[in-house]
């Protein structure tokens, strides 16, 4: 387990946070840390997830909306300079619609992440969605090949906290 | 023993990281000034990238680390119904209404669509929405059109990846008019917003919308509120009670029900329509054939009572059909329908004088037609009986305007009860006009603006 480098990111504006157990779709966890990207026109947050039966997860909160995402390889990743928003591409037989194509650096760590993160570390990004609505696939191109990320959006009741803070 | 929020027992957690587990931080909204006067606001949502200072009205870009004024507001604040800071309550959570926006199309000040941001900091934010009093709730979602969205007209249908279908409600262009609170783009007076809004076709009161702000193509879905459901969630009432009543509503139902009922009027007299004509043509070959009968051309010149045959009578009508194989040539018939009563006389009912005329050829290359071989006469029959028919008849071709004896024989047939109900074409004549008039109604309404 890596550590980042600790940076101050504001707390308690969010369902999650460093700490927090509970448990997603049956199976327990704990967060251990976050990374915050921004890209520009605002931020998303990256959670690190351990879960009971030692697996890990990344859950990816984008103006409190969230998504399980679990790092896939993809054969033929398109390159991003073939990605706009509104294209469309396959991947594993699904069809994905580019929603943004950006540069997203990161602007805060915190807590025990399984990869070491730097603050203002910047990399090519794109995302896209399936027009169901129900999955998300995040291409990092900071590496090659690059790291690719399927994701699912989650309801509220799919994950549930300890401590939900519901009084605030 | 650990319970979650609803109070259920959760099992132990047997987490490696166990020792990670903290209580959750406290939520302290940021604390800025403004830039405008020196204020101290608070920013409720880290989100926020615009906020509108509540003393001077400065319109604050907080999205980089130095602040920006942006402008101020126009004067004269839109009637909003919610206030900033005022609480709405949904699933045991309280949202709080940290940002407002008023809409307006076509530069119509009188007509404005009012936009509320409830925020609450672990369940995220939510849209109420408030047109001519009646509201609605809206979350973003993920869910993209198969085909088409902004730019539909009212009553146009749209179908989701999700296999859900949409009734077009009405689709245009706002223009940002006013702005106050906090929002997490930086929104200015003036910004145009291309929307289009639908509801669900089963009429359920969902509600889903497409909109492009400055070239981002956002979708929304959520559902209509009932006035009850508004009191419910903000502690106001329609009338009466500590915090100022709610709007009287004055929108429009529900597109997906407008346009449901009229579809289903159409459908229903569309389908009594089609009975009623089914049912003429039905009556109309129903009778009984009686008498059939074949005249020569000689005996029709002398003129001949025909077989005897039974009418029902009871005022039914009897069908009397003339068929001469003409062509290019007329016939004209003088006809007696006449009842033998039982003292053996013959006493006439009805006589009427009649003609059957067909011509045809070609001209230009076209092949044309005039008239028929055909020539039917409705006699209503008061009594039933035995009755006879006396026709005579006389004929000739071509333009020949007189003739003293017939040239062409005749097929005569009588069809007892045969006559269409006076009710079947009047409920045809009333299906027609309430067709019409539904199909005017509706189309009407699509091109109306919503």
């Amino acid at each position: 387990m890596a550590a980042g480098k600790q940076s101050l990111l504001p707390e308690g504006f969010t369902r999650l946070y460093r700490g927090a157990s509970g448990s997603l779709q049956g199976r327990n966890f704990v967060v251990t840390g976050r990374v915050r990207y921004s890209f520009g026109r605002g931020f998303w947050d990256e959670w690190f997830l351990e879960f009971q039966d030692g697996s890990i997860g990344w859950l990816t909160e984008d103006n409190h909306e969230l998504a399980l995402q679990n790092r896939r390889e993809l054969k033929n990743c398109p390159p991003a300079d073939a990605l706009s928003p509104g294209s469309m591409f396959r991947a594993w037989d699904m069809e994905f619609i580019v929603q943004e194509v950006g540069h997203a650096e990161c602007v805060g760590v915190e807590g025990e992440l399984p990869i070491r993160v730097e603050t203002g570390e910047k990399y090519l990004f794109a995302d896209a969605s399936t027009p169901d609505g129900k999955y998300t696939l995040g291409i990092e191109y900071d590496n090659d090949p690059p790291a690719v990320f399927l994701g699912r959006w989650l309801k509220y009741s799919d994950l549930r906290l300890d401590d939900e803070g519901l009084d605030w | 023993m650990m319970k979650d929020w609803t109070g259920d027992v959760m099992p132990e957690p047997k987490l490696k990281n166990r020792h990670a587990i903290r209580p959750r931080p406290a939520y302290k909204p940021k604390q800025i000034k403004c830039k405008g006067c020196g204020a101290a606001l608070s920013v409720k949502d880290e989100h926020t990238e615009l906020i509108v200072c509540e003393y001077c009205g400065s319109q604050l870009d907080i999205s980089e680390a130095e602040q920006r004024v942006l402008g101020k507001n126009p004067p004269g604040k839109p009637a909003f119904t919610f206030e900033i800071g005022e609480s709405w309550r949904r699933g045991g959570a309280r949202f709080e209404c940290i940002g407002r926006m008023a809409f307006i199309e076509e530069g119509d000040l009188a007509d404005m669509t009012l936009s509320y941001l409830f925020y609450n900091p672990r369940m995220g934010s939510m849209w109420i929405g408030e047109y001519r009093g009646s509201f609605s709730m809206t979350r973003p979602c993920h869910v993209m059109p198969l085909a088409g969205g902004l730019g539909m007209k009212r009553g146009d249908t749209l179908e989701t990846w999700d296999r859900r279908k949409w009734i077009c409600e009405g689709s245009g262009v706002y223009e940002l008019y006013y702005v106050d609170g906090a929002l997490p783009w930086i929104a200015q007076k003036g910004d145009k917003v291309e929307y289009a809004e639908f509801a669900q076709e089963d009429g359920s009161g969902n509600i889903y919308e497409i909109e492009r702000i400055k070239g981002e193509i956002e979708y929304g879905q959520g559902k209509r509120l009932d006035t009850a459901t508004v009191a419910a969630a903000t502690g106001r009432k329609s009338s009466g009670g500590k915090k100022p009543p709610l709007p009287k509503s004055r929108d429009d139902a529900d597109a997906a029900v407008v346009r449901g009922w009229y579809l289903k009027t159409m459908l229903v007299t569309a389908i009594f329509l089609a009975s009623n004509i089914a049912l003429l043509f039905w009556t109309w070959s129903a009778g009984t054939e009686v008498m059939r009968q074949s005249v020569p051309p000689q005996k029709l010149t002398e003129g001949f009572f025909s077989k005897p045959f039974y009418l029902t009578g009871n005022n039914s009508a009897a069908r009397i059909t003339f068929y001469a194989p003409l062509n290019n040539a007329w016939m004209s018939l003088e006809t007696m329908l006449v009842k033998d009563n039982d003292a053996g006389q013959e006493l006439l009912v009805h006589s009427q004088n009649t003609n059957i005329e067909y011509y045809q050829g070609y001209e230009g290359g076209e092949h044309w037609t005039e008239g028929s071989t055909k020539e039917y006469l409705l006699v209503r029959v008061p009594e039933g009986g035995t009755y006879r028919l006396f026709v005579r008849g006389v004929s000739a071709s071509g333009n020949t305007a007189d003739a003293e004896e017939a040239h062409h024989g005749l097929n005569i047939t009588v069809t007892d009860r045969a006559q269409p109900s006076m009710w079947a074409f009047m409920a045809i004549i009333l299906c027609v006009i309430i067709l019409t008039i539904t199909a005017i109604l509706y189309s009407n309404w699509k091109e109306k603006e919503a």
